[in-house]
């Protein structure tokens, strides 16, 4: 049976399905048109984190992290991972929404725990985007100031500004251990977090200490470039400064004993600093050490102008206006402006001095490493080691051999104790933590995993040293929203808990940190402690203000 | 057809294969994804930056010209910049890949001799209780992943019983130097070799000692195939008659097993011994990576993460030309010994 | 007996039924042992959300790094995750990599096979000649350089280890495509006026199924392998995905402090799960291509 077409049928049709379209369409358009803005739904964030071993425990942390903010119920946390040279390249990209960085002290004073993140041009480096004159403005005046009380009111209104604009969130304050063979002594692990090989005995019997750790060389060992801790705790061993924080002191303005120097002085008005030179130093190719060298050091750091390098980072062109050597034993630094930390500043790896024949001044241009040639990749002199071999495999550094130098000065003394030290590189921290259990190494300082430490802290065979470490917080991008409004920002910094962290990932070793200005360090407020740890109802109010639900 | 023109063929066989190979690994790092500079930096990068970068690689050309200049790098030996420092893959390649040979050396010896005692064991106790089990390892041995089982020797060996280091390849210091005669210095990177010709009997043993675990954790896992290949070719040559003969003459049951059966079992095990070549590269790179050995597999592990593709190009490249040249190192050497198989 | 369709007289060779096997000695008992342990992880995998005790991703649900215990009977790991519904729901990624993989391996290979070597000359000379440069390769170095230029991420696993499998397809479909070819059936077929196309589905496609289903079966267990190999490279998928693979890895550095069975339980999955295929793989080929007769 064929059924005819009804051609009239179908036109009608035709027309009444279009018209019926059209009154959906309508209705359907006017009503999201009339509708109040829909909510955002849940905020997505970005976040990142460390993967190679870099800090510790990064995926960890992220893991915590991402489980804190997602309880809010209206944040989705997805993680990404970088290593360390990507991670490094992501934050001067900007192209992190939210990342973990970490920080240890160039010198102890709360301005190299300000200066560098809160400060518009000084946090450039860290690229998060913050920029507010009038936090501005109080940075330069405390840390151009001497007067405690003063310097007191100006860092409490600056950390009570940070907590209200939340470029940061500080998260923990963390320890520096190292693991080491019962028999060894002489570690020591201060506020300054250095470490100075010198004063550690190798096991009895022997005139070598193998040292092992997870670090490598970053960028060099020029003092002029480098800016990372490792590079920093070489250079305070293969080179001399003028100055020395004494070890184990609260690096307080009377803690500082000579180096180079053997007295010095400062004008009333704080831009004049003199300093007395040792005399009778020899560079480890016999040329005589004087103030010329000094003059030298300082002035070609400053001009080779490295752009990731601590003198434009901590502004020694905007802080020193002259270095002069009168005379072949004094050394005279002219300030442009009074500034509180200078002495300290004098002990940081930036101002250690360098064998002029061996650091070529040409700018842009920094000592690196060369293959097979240990002292012609090693600008630093006159400490209490020479570096006598530096061997890297597929790329990365292998072992370092240290020995001692004859020419260092504190030899009469009985130091360095150790006559040779071998340096073991580890890729990751098991590899450091089996190697010293196996005996391998008789010193293993960074990193080891907590559950390590834990499990080392009971092991008989092993001594464990303790002492304050790295400070880690949060830092959003500013220039990617929701981050430019501070509120989203307080959010974040409410919604996380760091009693929770510091517990889960480092079993209790490690305390929470609410201000910049680490534990302990003069000056501090607990600043972020008014938006909580865990304050999810804060947190969740925050978002809704917000628009997200 | 005589040794020479098998020879020739083969090798005229092998230089499509390379090529092919090569090809391949170009389109995988060059084209799959896009940009493998941009991929390195991962997100936004300021453009003149990625541009300066990708010149300094040479990775702006148009790609044919990358292509050829590739091939030609390749054939001179030059594998690339690496994308950290730009300092030529080859050299990293070379300095890193004796630890590796040296790794699969004694795996090989290790998974060799493993098998083919039990693979002999199995055979000559045919379906039993001992046969059954012996076969059952060889499977279940492939079917533990490497690392799994470096760790489980690593707990069980270094860290409870604390007869064997648990990882890297000497003790700090104690390098081998090899040769040495006043200015004049010859070491081969084998470590055993070297402490051989440096005459230090220290050294060598320390050598050893980190070596084995290293060693005989990637040649269980892949001694099964050895195994079931020594069975079934000694039951097939046992019942052959020059192997009754030799019983009937009262040889003893070892010589009869090990030198008239084995040695006609030999060439397929040899053959098999050059295909798990690429097996056993594979599996160092694992092996390598949990004994934390300093060999091309864990320079390779390292790469990936700093995103260094071009040196990954260069190590995946140089895998596979060492695979193609061993299994025609292996193909002649078994024309070599059999000429039938020439034809 | 010409009666017969040569379908039938072929396919009947691989019609066991689950106890037939066991008549079939070692080869049979290895599939039926190797057919149930994969069964039984498939299943404890799909049901993984209703038994797990804990949320597998929680953080701190239990004591952080606890040995097993009657409330964790797994242990915990280092960020007080409960070791047991980890090991519950972690092979959901190892059976999705793998199960993907094969599936884009026969898709590809399997047509690639059959219609290179049923066409013969310069095309199959060619397509061998790709096939035998990747077959050749160290199978884990290609995935793991395939997996570094794609990225993380399941789909992206599952091609990188496709890729390195597709010839062991592609050379065994070869070979038994020439075997049958010649065979004097096929060639009657062909002088009855069958065509190419209807040769190849009607007569060789069903033959070459069995050794299809043997090299997939252990294409399965080389795919977990590797899955758990490039998770331990870090080509794996981020940090969160409960995933047998991701434990195995990070667990490597809790062995130190003594907390084994981070790295322990999932090990063991992987092995068991790997084993079961395994089995299954060599008993299949061992019964389709029967070697030693005694």
């Amino acid at each position: 049976m064929k059924l005819k077409l009804n051609k009239k049928a179908i036109t009608r049709m035709q027309g009444i399905l279009i018209v019926v379209i059209l009154v959906v369409i309508a209705v359907v358009g006017g009503y999201y048109i009339t509708l109040p803005p829909p909510k955002k739904g849940k905020l997505v964030i970005d976040w990142w984190y460390e993967s190679s071993g870099h800090y510790p425990q990064s995926a960890d942390q992220a893991a915590v992290y991402k489980s804190q903010l997602e309880k809010t119920g209206l944040i989705t946390v997805n993680l990404h991972g970088a290593d360390w040279p990507s991670y490094k390249k992501n934050r001067d990209a900007h192209s992190m929404q939210a990342f973990v960085y970490g920080w240890y002290p160039d010198y102890i004073d709360p301005d190299d725990y300000i200066q560098p993140f809160l400060d518009s041009v000084g946090g450039g480096w860290l690229g998060a985007g913050y920029n507010n004159t009038e936090m501005d403005s109080l940075i330069a005046q405390a840390r151009s100031n001497f007067d405690p009380t003063q310097r007191a009111q100006l860092y409490a209104k600056i950390q009570d500004i940070m907590v209200k604009d939340a470029p940061l969130i500080p998260v923990f304050q963390g320890y520096g251990w190292a693991v080491t063979k019962p028999d060894v002594t002489g570690v020591s692990l201060d506020v300054t977090q250095n470490m100075y090989f010198w004063l550690i005995t190798p096991p009895a019997g022997k005139d070598t200490l193998i040292f092992g750790t997870t670090d490598s060389i970053e960028t060099s060992l020029d003092p002029a470039e480098l800016w990372d801790y490792f590079g920093a705790e070489m250079t305070l061993n293969l080179g001399a400064a003028l100055v020395y924080i004494k070890p184990g002191s609260s690096a307080g303005p009377n803690d500082f004993i000579p180096g180079l120097a053997t007295k010095w002085s400062v004008s009333p008005d704080g831009l004049t600093y003199t300093f007395d030179l040792k005399e009778g130093l020899k560079f480890s190719d016999g040329a005589p050490f004087t103030a010329a060298t000094v003059k030298y050091s300082f002035d070609r750091n400053l001009a080779l102008a490295m752009p990731d390098g601590p003198q434009l980072g901590l502004g020694y062109g905007d802080l020193i206006a002259s270095v002069a050597a009168p005379s072949d034993y004094q050394v005279v630094f002219t300030l442009k402006h009074p500034f509180a930390p200078f002495m300290a500043l004098m002990a940081f790896s930036g101002s250690f001095i360098v064998n002029p024949k061996r650091a070529p001044n040409t700018p842009g241009q920094a000592v690196e490493w060369k293959d097979g040639d240990s002292t012609a990749s090693n600008p630093n002199d006159l400490g209490p080691y020479l570096l006598t071999e530096w061997t890297r495999k597929g790329g990365k550094d292998y072992e370092m051999k240290l020995d001692v130098n004859p020419n260092y000065w504190g030899i009469a003394d009985g130091y360095p104790k150790a006559k040779h030290i071998i340096m073991k590189f580890y890729s990751d921290a098991t590899a450091l933590a089996l190697a010293m259990k196996s005996g391998d190494i008789d010193m293993a300082y960074r990193q080891l995993a907590s559950s390590d430490i834990k499990s080392m802290q009971s092991d008989p065979s092993l001594k464990v040293w303790k002492g304050p470490g790295l400070i880690q917080y949060v830092v959003l991008q500013e220039r990617m929203p929701p981050f430019d409004n501070p509120k989203a920002r307080q959010a974040i910094a409410a919604a996380l808990d760091r009693k929770e962290l510091v517990n889960t990932v480092f079993l209790g070793n490690a305390s929470p940190l609410y201000s910049m200005i680490p534990n302990g360090m003069a000056f501090q407020t607990d600043g972020f402690k008014t938006l909580g740890d865990g304050n999810t109802t804060l947190s969740v109010s925050l978002l809704q203000e917000l628009g997200y639900g | 057809m005589s040794l020479r023109s098998y020879v020739i063929t083969r090798i005229l066989l092998t230089i499509p294969m390379i090529i092919l190979l090569l090809t391949f690994v170009f389109l995988i790092v060059r084209i799959l994804p896009g940009d493998p500079a941009s991929l390195h930096f991962e997100k936004q990068v300021d453009p003149q930056l990625l541009q300066q970068f990708k010149h300094q690689l040479g990775l702006d050309k148009p790609i044919p010209v990358q292509f050829v200049d590739y091939l030609v790098g390749l054939f001179r030996g030059d594998f690339g910049k690496s994308m950290q420092d730009f300092s030529p893959v080859s050299q990293q390649i070379f300095s890193a890949f004796p630890a590796t040979l040296e790794l699969a050396i004694w795996a090989t010896m290790w998974m060799m001799s493993i098998g083919i005692v039990l693979g002999v064991q199995a055979s000559r106790h045919y379906n039993s209780a001992q046969d059954h089990s012996i076969r059952v390892f060889g499977t279940a041995s492939y079917a533990i992943p490497v690392f799994f089982l470096g760790e489980v020797m690593i707990m069980i060996f270094a860290i409870y019983l604390h007869w064997f280091p648990a990882g890297d390849r000497i003790y700090p210091g104690m390098t081998p130097v090899g040769l040495t005669f006043g200015d004049f210095h010859f070491a081969t990177g084998l470590f055993v070799i070297d402490s051989i010709l440096e005459g230090n009997v220290q050294k060598l043993l320390m050598s050893i000692r980190y070596l084995l675990l290293p060693s005989l954790t990637l040649g269980l896992v892949l001694c099964g195939i050895f195994i079931r290949l020594t069975r079934g070719n000694m039951l097939e040559t046992s019942q052959l008659d020059f192997v009754t003969a030799a019983r009937a003459r009262g040889l003893r049951e070892r010589t009869v097993v090990y030198g008239y059966a084995l040695r006609n079992a030999f060439l397929p095990i040899l053959t098999m011994m050059g295909l798990q070549f690429a097996a056993l590269l594979a599996g160092a790179v694992l092996t390598e990576t949990t004994f934390s050995w300093p060999g091309l597999g864990r320079f390779l592990v390292d790469r990936i993460s700093f995103r260094d593709y071009t040196a990954i190009q260069g190590v995946v490249v140089f895998f596979g030309i060492l695979v193609a040249v061993v299994s025609l190192a292996v193909d002649i050497l078994y024309a070599y010994l059999d000429p039938r198989i020439r034809f | 007996m010409e009666n017969e369709r040569p379908r039938g007289r072929i396919l009947v060779q691989f019609l066991p039924s689950l106890t037939g096997l066991t008549r079939r000695g070692l080869a049979g008992w290895a599939i039926l042992i190797g057919f149930v342990i994969v069964a039984a992880m498939a299943i404890m995998t799909i049901i993984s959300p209703w038994i797990s005790p804990y949320n597998p991703i929680g953080i701190n649900v239990g004591p952080i790094l606890s040995p097993p215990s009657r409330a964790y009977p797994l242990g915990t790991n280092h960020l007080g995750q409960d070791m047991l519904s980890r090991v519950y729901s972690g092979g959901t990624v190892m059976f999705e990599v793998a199960i993907l993989s094969v599936i884009v391996c026969i898709v590809i290979g399997v047509p690639i096979g059959l219609f290179a070597s049923y066409t013969g000359g310069y095309t199959d000379k060619a397509t061998s000649l790709v096939m035998d440069s990747i077959y050749a390769f160290p199978g884990l170095v290609l995935a793991i350089a395939i997996a570094a230029m794609l990225g993380p991420g399941v789909v992206n696993m599952a091609l990188s280890i496709a890729v390195v499998y597709v010839p062991s397809y592609f050379r065994i479909i070869r070979s038994q495509v020439l075997t049958i070819k010649e065979l004097p059936y096929v060639e009657a077929a062909h002088m009855m006026g069958a065509n190419s196309r209807n040769t190849l589905f009607s007569y060789i496609l069903p033959n070459v199924i069995p050794s299809i289903v043997a090299v997939a079966t252990i294409n399965f267990a080389d795919a977990i392998l590797t899955s758990a190999g490039l998770t331990f490279v870090g080509l794996g998928l981020p940090v969160s995905t409960p995933d047998w693979g991701w434990d195995l890895t990070y667990g490597r550095r809790l062995l130190t402090s003594g907390a084994w069975w981070v790295i322990a339980f999932p090990g063991l999955m992987v092995v068991l799960l790997a084993l079961g295929f395994t089995l299954m793989g060599e008993g299949l080929s061992e019964l389709f291509n029967p070697r030693l007769q005694k």
